[in-house]
């Protein structure tokens, strides 16, 4: 480390301490954060007397997912002490004055999260872990969000949470499209014409795949990155684990892997409600690769991931397409 | 003719990106970028020349299917697009951004249906995608 970037990460430090309400700061590092945030690891002596391995997640320029900071937290603080498998959120800069975008700071847990050697494990530890996986999505699930002072937020508190996240997404791949794209408008409006009804309204996690959950051996440690978190139905993140980039359908079925998770969470998803999310996990999809593309195109970004994921709408668009004519033909079945 | 023609030019250029840089870079960002870039470039390989034929075949289908539905033909798209040298595929990307918008908002049918599918399957031979096999 050169003698400007010790000064930097000292002054970081204290501004650190500051949030954390006087902590005292040790060990700074930076680690890497992901695309879109830069990440700093510490270990924090706190006022009441703990010492807490943390990680201060902050925004960077240009992310190809919209998401606000300060809600993220909010449903952090929500899950704190609830059972389910989240880091502890302990401050919230949502000013960015500690490093220059908004930023949280969470409890440090153990484990790993690479999706790729995740998706290379052996059959027997990638089956205990995808189980494991189905038990902590169903414990999210049974979360009763609406208890706490999260159903009052605004972001949580919508008539329609389902057609909400359908027209967030349209109004995402509007803002970002380079082109009319009619394919993607047409999908858009099936997805409006034909959403089941929720079995039930649930915390979804909105991002929750292999590289978004913490591993040790066999067990999810913690799920993380919560930005996109918001009221829906399971179905979505069900859908989302199983999209065929990261799925672990090797490892487990995902009529089993339902299964497991009805077990655990007391209520079953029905097929059909997976079978809509896995049509819509493709628009929104093929929508965040719109926003990065954009953000790449416009300078937001120098990421060079981001600059061909346009790439990726026609694979989206002709999986979407492919679904949506077995959800007919079983329709047809099924009146016959 | 000039060779080498751009696609091996860009052939040469990932293999030589991959083979002496990429090779050579430690962990980190550098190396991210490099990866990307060398992804990039052999994407544009396999589609650097497809681009005329793929936009004439998609104007051509969107216009067949919307004169035999009875829509008008759509005036040309006001503003061309950036990133082409040529002026006549300009001209044709422009017709595509006017087509496409065209084809927003009409009420469904089978025939757009199946236009719909069309236009996927060309779209992911296009970026040298996979395409779903009910699809193709």
């Amino acid at each position: 480390m050169n003698a400007a970037t010790a000064s930097e990460d000292a002054a970081l430090g204290a501004r650190i301490a500051v949030l954390m309400s006087g902590a005292t700061i040790t060990g700074l590092t930076r680690v890497f954060g992901g695309n879109a945030r830069r990440a700093f690891a510490f270990t924090a002596a706190l006022p009441d007397g703990r010492a807490c391995d943390c990680i201060m997640l902050c925004q960077a320029g240009g992310s190809h997912v919209e998401s606000d900071t300060a809600d993220e937290f909010a449903v952090l603080h929500a899950l704190n002490g609830s059972g389910v498998r989240a880091p502890e959120a302990l401050a919230l800069d949502a000013g960015g004055t500690v490093a220059g975008g908004p930023g949280i700071v969470l409890a440090r847990i153990g484990g790993e999260a690479n999706a790729v050697r995740f998706l290379k494990l052996d059959a027997g530890t990638g089956r205990a872990l995808t189980l494991d996986l189905a038990d902590a999505t169903a414990d999210l699930h049974r979360f009763d969000w609406q208890a706490g002072a999260l159903a009052r937020h605004p972001r949580w508190s919508v008539a329609d949470p389902v057609a909400a996240q359908i027209e967030a997404w349209r109004a995402r791949y509007i803002e970002h499209r380079a082109e009319p794209l009619p394919l993607m408008a047409w999908l858009f409006d099936w997805l409006r014409a034909n959403a089941p009804r929720p079995v039930r309204t649930v915390m979804v996690h909105g991002d929750l795949r292999p590289g978004n959950f913490l591993y040790d051996g066999a067990a999810v440690t913690a799920i993380l990155d919560w930005e996109m978190a918001h009221p829906g139905d399971p179905a979505e993140d069900i859908a989302w684990i199983y999209r065929a980039m990261w799925s672990p359908e090797r490892f487990v079925p995902l009529a089993e892997f339902c299964e497991r998770h009805a077990a655990r969470a007391g209520f079953r998803v029905p097929p059909r409600s997976v079978a809509f999310y896995r049509i819509f996990t493709e628009v929104k999809f093929a929508t965040i690769s719109l926003a990065a593309s954009h953000a790449f195109a416009a300078g937001k970004t120098a990421n060079l991931r981001h600059a061909d994921r346009a790439a990726k709408v026609p694979g989206c668009v002709a999986q979407a397409l492919d679904w949506i004519g077995q959800w007919e033909r079983e329709i047809v079945d099924a009146a016959a | 003719m000039q060779r080498p023609s751009t696609g091996e030019l860009l052939a040469g250029l990932g293999r030589a990106l991959e083979t002496e840089v990429l090779a050579a870079l430690p962990d980190g960002t550098a190396r991210r970028q490099l990866k990307a870039a060398v992804h990039l470039i052999s994407r544009l390989e396999r589609i650097w020349d497809l681009t005329p034929a793929h936009l004439a075949a998609d104007n051509a289908d969107i216009e067949a299917t919307l004169a035999a539905l009875g829509y008008q033909d759509p005036v040309a798209a006001t503003a061309a697009p950036r990133g082409y040298n040529d002026p006549a595929l300009r001209a044709l990307a422009a017709r595509n951004l006017a087509l496409q918008e065209a084809l927003l908002d009409l009420p469904d049918g089978a025939e757009l249906q199946a236009l719909r599918r069309r236009m996927a399957a060309r779209d992911c031979a296009f970026v040298g995608d996979r395409v779903p096999e009910h699809s193709a």
